[in-house]
């Protein structure tokens, strides 16, 4: 069986910078990842490059052995770091739109978490405030039975209460068949729920082990390592 | 899953898109039944201290009829180039391009859609200046059948209507033509590292130029081969003229649709 999510010296230059250089691993089912690393070291590039939003310079991805694509993109859910849905629409027809075209997405799950966070179905994007805005978009990626999820700053922009309620949502909704791949620079709220930590410095791997690994090899905390590793 | 594309396409852009045809249905009998108000001899000859406000009145009517005329017609497409944009290259192009299907039927789903708004905001309009001048009695419903009666009478019909058919079709796929070209500039021009927006526009030019370039030469060329024979008569020429502009648009059109089902499925950048 192939794995979940292949990368082959994965390569991908914006003219002459490089924000990924040779970066190969592969990831296995039923794991929670964190992808750590500074800023600029290539997070959101290799995020964007597994859901077929950038196209790699050199190397290649495969998901369930495939190359990013239809068939990938029903495998796989995203959840960007950004506001990306219109904001003029309301989370009713979002999710007319979602169960439209993603045949793994549950509708029923959907309006549990909404009701869960009291929010209505009629409200429209740009009514509401950023955290919300987030917790929409969490909602929509959540509520698919996806085999890979991956999580750009979900916990990014909200405050420390919403952020249990995120985690919570992340652990409580995901196919635990398939694994989830978390971007984020808090490090010390999702430690606790990660089984491996993939790390980028300067668009390369340096580090891809498990967090009993880290902890047994080095003696200290994924945000220990983390703040060794990147010191300024 | 085209079906779905086009319901979720036409929920996008109708929404701004059919505000602006309303605004045109409303403002046509209002300020037409206005001109006409104020024309006549009562209000013509109402002055305080030599003004007539009804003058003034019926000017900004003018404007505001001249105005939402031109908003339908030109405000119509800028909008839809700017959605198409916003939707392929932008942030809201996530959603577009995490959507399990095939690149082809989003950019036929969209040409669908905005040639389909173009054609309406088109006929509205039309139809917006003939009900205007209609009820500024610039013309009867007999004069229609009085030029129609006439046409036949005076013309051979029987030999235009291909000259007809062929306009229409050449106005059609022209149409197509012109949308598929924006998106094949937003397909090239959106790999401009950091300025999206000027790469297409740079691509616009160029494909513009290409496109103008290529029409001139080949219309040289079917000029020099077929229209000095003495034997053409007007329609004759109209053909020569017309096919190979038919053919360059729609060998355009494909090569325009191939960049961009090619470039969006295969050198994403967004």
């Amino acid at each position: 069986m192939a794995p979940l999510l292949e990368c082959r010296s994965l390569t991908k230059k914006y003219g002459n910078v490089i924000a990924l250089n040779n970066v190969s691993f592969t990831l296995e089912r039923g794991r929670i990842v964190g992808l750590l690393g500074p800023n600029a070291s290539g997070k959101t590039t290799l995020i964007k490059l597994i859901n077929g939003l950038l196209t790699p310079t050199y190397g290649e991805i495969l998901i369930n052995g495939l190359r990013p694509g239809i068939e990938s993109k029903l495998q796989v859910a995203y959840l960007p770091d950004t506001t990306y849905l219109n904001d003029w629409m309301s989370v009713k027809q979002l999710i007319s739109l979602y169960s439209d075209f993603f045949s793994n997405f549950n509708v029923s799950k959907a309006y549990d978490m909404l009701k869960r966070l009291d929010l209505k179905d009629t409200m429209r994007i740009k009514a509401m405030s950023k955290g919300t805005k987030e917790k929409v978009q969490l909602i929509l990626t959540m509520s698919r039975n996806a085999d890979l999820y991956c999580l750009d700053e979900p916990i990014g922009g909200v405050d420390p209460a919403s952020r249990d309620y995120i985690l919570n949502t992340i652990l409580n909704n995901y196919n635990e068949n398939g694994s989830i791949l978390i971007s984020t620079h808090l490090i010390s709220d999702i430690e606790q729920i990660l089984d491996d930590v993939i790390m980028l410095q300067f668009g390369c791997l340096h580090t891809h082990k498990t967090v009993d690994e880290i902890r047994e090899e080095k003696h200290m905390s994924v945000d220990e390592l983390f703040r060794e590793v990147f010191r300024c | 899953m085209l079906g779905k594309l086009l319901k979720h396409e036409f929920r996008t852009t109708g929404r701004y898109i059919a505000l602006l045809l309303i605004i045109l249905i409303a403002v046509t009998p209002l300020t037409a039944l206005y001109i006409n108000f104020s024309v006549s001899d009562t209000v013509e000859n109402f002055t305080i201290n030599g003004f007539n406000i009804f003058k003034i009145l019926r000017i900004i009517a003018i404007l505001v009829y001249v105005a939402s005329l031109i908003s339908v017609t030109a405000a119509t497409t800028v909008l839809l180039i700017y959605n198409l944009y916003k939707s392929m290259v932008t942030k809201q192009g996530y959603l577009t391009h995490m959507l399990p299907v095939p690149t082809s039927l989003t950019i036929i789903s969209k040409t669908i859609v905005f040639f389909v708004w173009k054609a309406v905001s088109f006929i509205v309009a039309l139809f917006s200046l003939l009900a205007f001048t209609y009820i500024l009695d610039v013309w009867e419903f007999k004069d229609i059948s009085y030029t129609i009666s006439r046409i036949i009478h005076y013309v051979n019909v029987p030999k235009y209507i291909p000259c007809i058919i062929l306009i229409v079709i050449s106005m059609i796929f022209g149409s197509l033509q012109k949308i598929l070209m924006y998106f094949a500039s937003f397909a090239v021009g959106h790999r401009m590292n950091g300025h999206p927006f000027l790469g297409s526009v740079i691509a616009y030019i160029a494909g513009s130029s290409i496109l103008g370039t290529i029409s001139l030469i080949v219309t040289s060329i079917s000029n020099a081969i077929f229209i000095d024979s003495p034997y053409l008569d007007l329609v004759d020429i109209y053909y020569i003229e017309m096919i190979p502009a038919l053919i360059l648009t729609i060998i355009f059109g494909t090569v325009f649709y191939l960049i961009s089902v090619y470039m969006f499925k295969n050198k994403l950048n967004i």
